[in-house]
């Protein structure tokens, strides 16, 4: 059964691909032999085979092609949009894009990282793909990757369950619009359908699979939001050698044979009073007057839950 | 995302046998990552697929009886499929990765795929993607690492690296300290390849001191467990990490273990002293 659709699927490619004028479902239903059942049944089975193509980057073109009767659809496949096309590649052009998709070959995106390289192969530009610098590898592989970016492609509406603030399975409704990284982070950056406004969203808080719905939206223009961070500057001193992480990319103010004294900017005041917490009491907040008075009262909190 | 991988590959054997006539069976099997019995099961398919009509005339011509595959007659098919906006995606964030460890000739080529990506897609490689490359060809080779961490600069003897959460972690040899270290791989601020190796002491590290302990949440439990990794029953390799940990909490989470909270406690007042 499988053989037989993925055989219906090849030859539908083929005969689409090969045709000058658009072939209309009659036309196609007779020229590609799997096509059986009622007309509704068939329908329905092209239209699954439209979707199976288009996820391998395989676009069908639609067009009315009678004058009187709008609904008379034609399919085609344009050859030029088919072909693997990056304009014209040198041998190390090539190597270096087979050596990009080594970096996903250890992950759940490994299919494609291979099927690309084959088809990096199949150009007949011969490159020398030993003498190559080491293969790149991704660490943080984005979950969901492909789904999220089909959505945004074809401009849909996805659903899924977010782990909110209280470790709570919260449903959403969003507009996907990009997707970018953030130290060493991934983020879906999409319009919430409920509050009506962009926001980010952590990829590995998604809970689950993502659904694409039918309904589309239109895409705004917009910028990904990243460092686009309000940046909170606030002053502290080190003890020296000590919280290197905090001293690294500061502004040293002064320093005598104790302390070091710093002014740093933080993605927020959270961020601020967390760090100069961890690295308490090698690290003091000393201004603004609202980091140091949040972190005494942390100090305060954490005594009376363990004193 | 390849519903249908088998799909996929059927539409890319045609134009890599076209481009590699004469490759052999098993040859293919390998570079598609499938058995040979596979591949065969392939070619008769493809084999019966063709213009239609589907006469011999039209069909596809495949030789492949003697274990090497040639094809004919296969115009339509002949060059690759174009790249998805997945793989279009996915090659850029290779590119980046490449050119964060120093590939000029990346740059351009990424300009150009990014020009057709209908998506924005922004990744920033973080200092795991750009020094992993040389760590494992380190373990493989067994040559020492120059790094720096936490701002000094030592070297070490590279034995394994290994997942936690979502962070990578290197398992060393510290010279300096003459023991066992762990390294957070993307708070590697450089490193550098040596070309000497040398043996570890005592060859395997002595087994990493994993510590249970039972905490309790008040407040932001989602936080809690991207912190500590659970939110009731927790495993850490320091305590001195974990009361580090707690302090950047603020107050969400207590420690129940005596001895921690102690430890904890003795932190916290030393700590409040420097606000007197």
């Amino acid at each position: 059964m499988a053989s037989e659709k993925n055989e219906r699927l090849i030859n539908l490619t083929i005969a689409l691909l090969a045709t000058k004028k658009y072939l209309t479902k009659t036309q196609i239903f007779n020229a590609v032999p799997g096509y059986e059942g009622s007309n509704e049944a068939t329908d329905r089975m092209f239209e699954r085979d439209k979707e199976e193509l288009r996820s391998l980057g395989i676009e069908i073109e639609m067009k009315s092609i009678d004058p009187f009767f709008e609904d008379e659809i034609g399919y085609r496949i344009s050859p030029e949009r088919y072909k693997f096309d990056l304009g014209s590649l040198t041998a190390e052009e090539v190597a270096l894009l087979a050596l990009a998709a080594e970096a996903w070959k250890e992950s759940a995106l490994s299919d494609l990282a291979r099927s690309t390289s084959i088809r990096l192969q199949s150009l007949g530009i011969n490159s020398n793909f030993s003498d190559l610098p080491l293969a790149p590898t991704i660490a943080n592989v984005p979950p969901n990757f492909s789904e999220i970016l089909e959505a945004i492609e074809l401009s849909k509406i996805i659903t899924f369950n977010y782990v909110n603030l209280q470790e709570q399975k919260e449903p959403k409704e969003l507009a996907p619009l990009g997707i970018y990284s953030q130290s060493n982070r991934w983020y879906l950056y999409a319009i919430d359908q409920e509050k009506n406004e962009p926001r980010s969203y952590r990829l590995d808080r998604i809970d689950g699979a993502i659904k694409r719905t039918k309904q589309s939206f239109q895409k705004p223009e917009f910028t990904l939001p990243k460092n686009h961070f309000p940046q909170v500057e606030v002053l502290f001193k080190v003890r020296r050698d000590h919280a290197l992480e905090l001293s690294n990319q500061s502004e040293l103010i002064s320093e005598d044979d104790e302390w070091l004294t710093c002014r740093k900017a933080f993605t927020s005041e959270n961020d601020a009073i967390s760090k100069i917490l961890q690295f308490s009491p090698n690290a003091v907040a000393l201004q603004p007057i609202q980091v140091v008075s949040a972190v005494t009262e942390a100090l305060s909190q954490l005594m009376r839950l363990h004193g | 995302m390849v519903n249908n991988p088998r799909l996929a590959r059927l539409i890319d054997l045609v134009p890599f046998i076209s481009a590699n006539q004469g490759i052999s069976i098993s040859d293919l099997a390998n570079r598609f990552g499938v058995s040979a019995a596979e591949i065969e099961k392939d070619l008769w398919l493809l084999y019966m697929c063709g213009l239609p009509g589907q006469t011999p005339l039209e069909l596809m011509e495949f030789e492949f009886e003697d274990g090497y595959v040639t094809v004919r007659n296969a115009e339509e098919l002949r060059f690759p499929r174009s790249l998805t906006q997945t793989e279009l995606a996915t090659l850029v964030i290779g590119l980046e990765i490449l050119q964060s460890r120093g590939s000029e000739s990346a740059e351009n080529l990424k300009q150009r795929l990014i020009s057709k990506l209908k998506t924005k897609v922004d990744f920033v490689p973080s200092a795991t993607e750009k020094y992993l490359p040389e760590i494992s060809r380190a373990i493989q080779e067994n040559l020492i690492l120059e790094i720096v961490y936490s701002g000094k600069t030592r070297e070490v003897i590279p034995f394994e690296t290994y997942q936690d959460g979502s962070n990578l972690y290197l398992r060393a040899f510290c010279k300096a300290a003459i023991d066992w270290r762990t390294f957070k791989i993307s708070k590697i601020q450089e490193l550098k390849l040596t070309d000497h190796g040398e043996l570890i002491p005592n060859q395997v590290p002595t087994s990493v001191n994993l510590i249970t302990t039972q905490i309790r949440v008040h407040h932001s439990p989602r936080l809690v467990r991207e912190m500590l990794g659970g939110i009731d029953e927790i495993q850490v390799y320091s305590t001195d990490w974990l009361i580090s940990q707690v302090l950047a909490l603020g107050g969400a989470v207590e420690l129940l273990d005596p001895h921690l909270r102690k430890a904890l406690t003795a932190r916290i007042q030393t700590s409040q002293n420097q606000y007197l």
